[in-house]
């Protein structure tokens, strides 16, 4: 039996999972969406990966989970490590793309950018604020012009004069959004001024002060929109580099720090088919009201969190 | 020498002061051309994005005079002693700009005025001049000349705030820093459309400054900035003599997010419209708001009638 | 109102509570109730009664007071500040007056007394039968609670990440904290300092030579309240780090950082309130960063600028730069902080909050932060 790493990265709108061996190299991989169910698509995920290797030549000796709900789902697959999704990405791309200095990313929630140098990640900045300029804003902001958010990308490179949008805050982006398109601008230029809204204001906000040097690698679920790397590109100068698997690297970086963490857990396939339930408990000690998360397998209490102070702690 | 004075911010307080003053001195000002889309982004780019949108002008504006003189001129004003201190912003300045054009060929005149800490405008100015190679009578000759063409443009907008307010038909007064009023991507769009409105807009800034921080303390006593204190003064002194106020803020606007509170809660019987200014692609609406802020007041004088 | 004995409040800033208290009680001889520590209660209160935009500490200043009245509090006490603090005081008490409460306030700010003794007579006005000499003889006391709260943090941040037994700077530390409530005399605060500090020393730790080290910067406030800023240098230092912060009020307002005592004598006597509380630091520190800036840049910033200089000179992995949204001084110190990143090549993360602040938002920044500077220090050390 050969040696393999699993890693699952849930985020807000999409799981993905792979498996590596000990050379790093990809055994399976995994895409689909969360669905509000992190629990649930992670069992898929696990279930297809399963399927995608030969099980009697490989076993899983460590797990690694990242994104969003990689508490939880770290809790139901007896992971080794935890991490989040910064540290994982910035490791998994080094490890792909070795001479990369600067990875931008735009998640479902969340948009941040990593310098690299040297194959370590020496400077990092996220978004602050609120969601504005990021996958989900750019989903909700499609709903409202009845476009598949899928299209977006193709349509905004229809456009010659985009129409200029502010999208600095999700409130002033919609109130101006929904002025435009009652003042008549066509549909394609607002959709490419979205596109160059969402590169501007990443860059005016989080790449602020920071040194964006080539190679550019372009990641996260915002990264499939042509729309958007074009506005990137065009206002760095540069190449945008897209990879097509780009929305692996999450997971792939969990899987690879689950290796390195040297902590060989075992894991088992077989809790796609164990019950696995979540209860929100309220800590009413004081008016903090911590919410309490307590996850159960097969009516067993297996961790808890979200408790501020020991006052909360809920045991096994 | 060319002197290049960024069109933002101060400018619209004392430009008519700086350039009778380098102009007199013998230097060649340049002004920075009217706030443009280029400009704003800019500024944009340049500043942090929780900055307020006058601000990052400002940054804009210095850029755009990259090139184009000698030294930039970005002074540090603090306080005007006992008259009250300005926003934290104007005493960082200077600092902020040496920082951000580090790399850049644009070198920046500075000037410290602080009468708190014993530095009085006059005397920051003289010294300014002198550095410039100014003789001690030439700097007060300059000095003079500025404060006279300054005291003179201060005359010209009371007399036009008179004047309009003599004017028939719904008079609004447009509550906000003068950086704000007068610029084109804040203000300027605002008074245009009030007008077009057929109501008559006043600016807040058409008012002696001394009296106008008097009066400000019977709305409210102890607010510490200069500037918020004309616009509460402003107020005060007009209160009775107009149908609304109409307050514009560059968001988040740190003296405007506690003192526009305060007038909101402390003025009555005057209907007021609070705009805030995000950039200038969001202003989607406020033409919107305008115009039902005036209808109300006409509908409500009707009645009254 | 008047029928009522004045009972004071001063709202939560870290376990300054302590200090001041006795202060009112000891030396004013009059009655103060602590604000209820803290919560996601007080932060929606407060937000829900201030101004959408005003910074996060107005904000959780007056769910403090709210929180305080309601415990019977009756004098609330505001202090001035350089920026917008300045003008907390009139504002605050127009809003509590339009809820409805009956109360009086103690605003310190400048624009109300001019100088120090008017401020001073303000303060009297609510013991007016105390001699002077009471009130001073309590300034030792209070002065040695300040500088042993500030002490005992300082160590505890530079330690705690590296305990063998989880759990257990926590224990001592609070343990001081409920001591230190019951101090009568600048010896009880001594001793009890002495003590913890042994207790600390005793503590197993498993310190390396070279640990992961970060300073923190920021904005007067939210760097002193450790719930407006989530616990930030706790959550780095349980990482595994060795936590710095100069900033307290030992150093911002007791200590003045000049290096010779006259220097030192020179900066006390000429002691400016208009420059509270940068005035007796300001000067000295704005000397150690001319090759950034050569002016004061208004309320906190110089010590945020210096700070960072220094902790990048001495080789700190990373810098955490916290603050209020909309914090201008600290806002205007981020081009020179960007520009002492790039000089010193050290990664600084900027953290702005406000009361929407989550946790894991917090939680999650800080983790990346963690991971990246350690792995960089090893990289490095490899």
């Amino acid at each position: 039996m050969k040696k393999a790493y699993l890693g699952i990265d849930i985020g807000s709108i999409s799981t993905k999972g792979v498996i590596i061996d000990e050379e790093h190299n990809i055994l399976a991989s995994v895409y689909l969406w969360t669905e509000g169910n992190p629990l649930g698509a992670s069992k898929k995920v696990i279930q297809e990966l399963a399927s995608q290797i030969d099980l009697d030549e490989w076993t899983v000796v460590a797990a690694g989970t990242t994104g969003s709900a990689r508490k939880l789902v770290g809790a139901m697959c007896n992971a080794s490590i935890v991490k989040n999704e910064i540290t994982a990405h910035a490791v998994g791309t080094t490890t792909l793309h070795p001479d990369v200095r600067t990875i931008l990313e735009i998640g479902g929630q969340d948009s941040k950018i990593i310098c690299v140098e040297d194959g370590v990640a020496v400077d990092y900045a996220m978004n602050t604020l609120c969601a504005a300029g990021t996958g989900s804003f750019l989903t909700s902001q499609a709903r409202r012009l009845g476009v598949d958010v899928e299209e977006f990308g193709k349509i905004a490179l229809g456009s010659k004069n985009p129409t200029p949008i502010a999208a600095r805050c999700t409130v002033f982006a919609e109130s101006d959004l929904v002025h435009k398109i009652q003042m008549g601008h066509k549909k394609e230029d607002i959709i490419a001024g979205l596109c160059n809204a969402v590169a501007n204001n990443y860059l005016n906000n989080i790449g602020k002060g920071k040194k964006i040097l080539p190679p550019i690698v372009f990641q996260g679920g915002v990264s499939k929109n042509e729309g958007v790397v074009r506005a990137f590109a065009d206002s760095l100068g540069e190449e945008i580099i897209v990879d097509e698997n780009g929305h692996l690297m999450g997971c792939y970086g969990a899987a690879i720090l689950a290796h390195g963490s040297g902590i060989e857990k075992p894991f088992s396939f077989d809790v796609a088919d164990m019950e696995f339930v979540t209860r929100e408990v309220i800590c009413e000690n004081c008016p903090n009201h911590c919410e309490i998360i307590c996850v159960y397998r097969d009516g067993e209490l297996i961790d808890s969190w979200g408790n501020r102070c020991e006052r909360g702690v809920i045991r096994s | 020498m060319k002197i290049g004075i960024p069109r933002a911010l101060l400018y619209y307080r004392y430009g008519i002061f700086w350039e009778t003053f380098f102009q007199k001195l013998g230097h060649e000002t340049v002004l920075s051309p009217r706030t443009n889309k280029d400009i704003l982004t800019k500024g944009e780019q340049l500043s942090i994005d929780e900055n307020c949108l006058s601000t990052k002008l400002f940054f804009g504006h210095v850029a755009a005079l990259e090139g184009k003189c000698d030294y930039c001129f970005v002074p540090r004003i603090a306080n005007l002693g006992d008259a009250g201190r300005f926003c934290s912003r104007f005493e960082a300045l200077p600092d902020m700009c040496s920082n951000m054009f580090r790399d850049t060929g644009l070198k920046i005149l500075r000037a410290n005025i602080d009468p708190e800490q014993n530095i009085p405008a006059k005397r920051a100015y003289l010294k300014l001049a002198m550095q410039l190679g100014a003789s001690r009578e030439q700097a007060q000759a300059a000095y003079e000349a500025g404060m006279a063409a300054q005291m003179e443009d201060f005359r010209k907008k009371i007399k036009l705030n008179r004047a309009l307010l003599k004017k028939e038909g719904i008079k609004v007064l447009v509550v906000s820093h003068p950086y704000n009023l007068y610029d084109e991507y804040i203000g300027a769009p605002i008074i245009k459309s009030i007008r077009n409105l057929d109501a008559v807009p006043i600016c807040s800034d058409g008012v002696d400054p001394r009296e106008a921080r008097s009066k400000s303390t019977e709305i409210a006593r102890y607010v510490p900035w200069v500037v918020s204190r004309e616009l509460l003064g402003a107020i005060q002194m007009y209160r009775n003599q107009i149908d609304g106020i109409v307050l514009i803020t560059a968001f988040p606007c740190g003296p405007d997010s506690m003192v526009n509170e305060m007038i909101i809660r402390r003025i009555s019987h005057v209907p007021i419209l609070n705009l805030l200014l995000d950039s200038q692609d969001g202003n989607a609406g406020i033409d919107t708001r305008l115009e039902s802020f005036i209808d109300i007041i006409r509908f409500r004088k009707e009645v009254e009638q | 109102m008047s029928a009522k004995p004045y009972n004071l409040t001063y709202p939560q800033l870290g376990n300054y509570d302590i200090p001041i208290g006795f202060l009112v009680r000891k030396g004013l001889g009059l009655a103060y109730t602590s604000p209820p520590p803290m919560t996601k209660q007080t932060i929606e209160l407060g937000a829900k009664h201030s101004p959408d935009y005003v910074c996060a500490p107005f904000k959780c200043m007056m769910g403090c007071y709210i929180e305080a009245m309601e415990k019977g509090a009756n004098v609330i006490i505001q202090t001035g500040g350089t920026c917008r603090l300045g003008y907390y005081g009139e504002l605050h008490e127009q809003i509590l007056k339009d809820l409805g409460y009956d109360f009086k306030i103690m605003n310190l700010t400048l624009a109300q007394y001019g100088g120090i003794m008017g401020i001073l007579g303000g303060i009297k006005k609510y013991a007016p039968k105390r001699k002077w000499s009471q009130i001073a003889k309590v300034i030792p006391t209070v002065a040695k609670m300040i500088k042993s709260i500030d002490k005992v943090e300082d160590y505890m941040r530079k330690n705690m990440g590296f305990e063998d037994i989880p759990g257990s700077f926590e224990k001592i530390y609070k343990h001081f904290l409920s001591k230190l409530r019951q101090a009568e005399t600048t010896k009880d605060v001594e001793e009890l300092y002495h003590l913890t500090m042994r207790s600390f020393s005793r503590l197993p730790v498993h310190k390396p030579d070279d640990p992961v080290r970060v300073g923190i910067i920021g904005e007067y406030f939210t760097i002193m309240d450790p719930f407006s800023n989530h616990e930030i240098e706790k959550k780095i230092a349980m990482m595994g780090a060795e936590v710095h912060r100069w900033m307290d009020l030992s150093h911002s307002v007791l200590s003045c950082p000049d290096d010779n005592a006259l220097d030192m004598l020179r900066s006390y006597a000429k002691y400016d309130l208009k420059r509270f509380p940068s005035s007796i630091w300001v000067d000295s520190q704005r000397k150690k960063i001319k090759k950034y800036v050569s002016e004061d840049m208004g309320a906190s910033s110089v010590a945020t600028i210096a700070m960072a200089d220094h902790y990048a000179a001495s080789g700190f992995d990373g810098l955490v730069h916290v603050k209020s949204f909309g914090c201008t001084p600290e806002m205007d110190a981020i081009p020179v902080l960007h520009n002492i990143s790039a000089d010193y090549k050290i990664p600084i993360l900027y953290l702005s909050y406000d009361t929407q602040s989550s946790d894991t938002g917090i939680e999650t920044r800080a983790e990346a932060f963690y991971d990246m500077i350690s792995m960089r220090k090893e990289a490095r050390q490899s």
